[in-house]
């Protein structure tokens, strides 16, 4: 077979690869910087940005997770830089009050969470993500923020210390 | 409900906006390559202990070396004293019979 059908054939297949993974892992990149940011269009840019990024470095990864924990990791850092560039996204005086006590599983609960976990510093707030979106454990969250294992897990206690007590501050007697 | 699993349930993963696949791949262009093939394992280091008992046999061996000239150095320097010494003490009996 002729090399151009080869290299055709070989570049297809690569393009074929690179394609199946943004379809495959669209959703979690976008998440990771969109529960991140809080904001649709920036949360985009930054989706798009780590896809070239994966784009231009295909050829120096080696395996599927590997791909996995490169586009966290990746997603995790360039979240943090463009929130960055652009301070501040949330302060904890702009969220506003529920007016009623929420039950479990209310989908306000659920949004004053996020409005929450977004007034948290950087890290801490990465950490949350990573590990209540992502499902990953300390180990694999460490890796990918590059910090020591204790360093997440107290990340993790503080803010879900802090999210309690804010949380039974506006909703009252709730258990959660 | 636990706050931990309100967590997970706040922090579902959503799908970006319509067409967001299509964009990227659109603006990447064609792809290189693919994966990288993974470097191929390194061999268990036989050589090693090989190396190691070489190398000490030529530190044994040159070290006896060493102690084996150091004696024959000794030897002939303990000759050349003794020739000295006994040329000193004809010249002490010459001197005393000329007396």
């Amino acid at each position: 077979m002729p090399q151009q059908v080869l290299d055709a054939q070989a570049e297809g297949t690569a393009q074929d690869t690179f394609a199946g993974l943004v379809r495959k892992h669209q959703a979690m990149v976008f998440s990771i910087a969109y529960a991140f940011l809080r904001d649709v269009a920036t949360a985009e840019e930054v989706a798009q940005d780590v896809f070239l990024a994966l784009h231009r470095s295909l050829a120096t990864l080696e395996s599927p997770q590997h791909v996995v924990n490169w586009l966290r990791r990746v997603a995790a850092h360039r979240s943090i830089d463009r929130q960055r560039r652009s301070r501040p996204l949330w302060a904890l005086d702009d969220i506003g009050e529920p007016a009623a006590p929420a039950p479990s599983g209310d989908p306000m609960l659920a949004g004053a969470l996020r409005q929450l976990i977004g007034t948290l510093p950087d890290h801490p707030r990465l950490v949350m993500i990573l590990r209540y979106q992502e499902d990953m454990d300390v180990a694999e969250i460490g890796e990918v923020l590059e910090m020591p294992e204790g360093t997440v897990k107290a990340h993790i206690h503080r803010s879900l210390k802090l999210l309690r007590d804010k949380l039974s501050r506006r909703f009252g007697e709730i258990s959660i | 409900m636990k706050l931990e699993d309100e967590l997970k349930a706040a922090l579902r993963r959503q799908d970006p906006p319509a067409g967001f696949a299509e964009r990227v791949i659109e603006q990447a262009g064609p792809a290189r390559t693919s994966f990288r093939p993974a470097p191929p394992k390194r061999r268990p280091h036989f050589w090693w202990p090989a190396f190691a008992a070489a190398a000490a046999a030529v530190v044994f061996s040159l070290s006896v070396e060493y102690r084996h000239r150091q004696e024959e150095e000794a030897g002939r320097e303990a000759i050349v004293a003794l020739r000295i010494a006994s040329q000193k003490l004809n010249q002490v009996r010459d001197k005393v019979v000329n007396k």
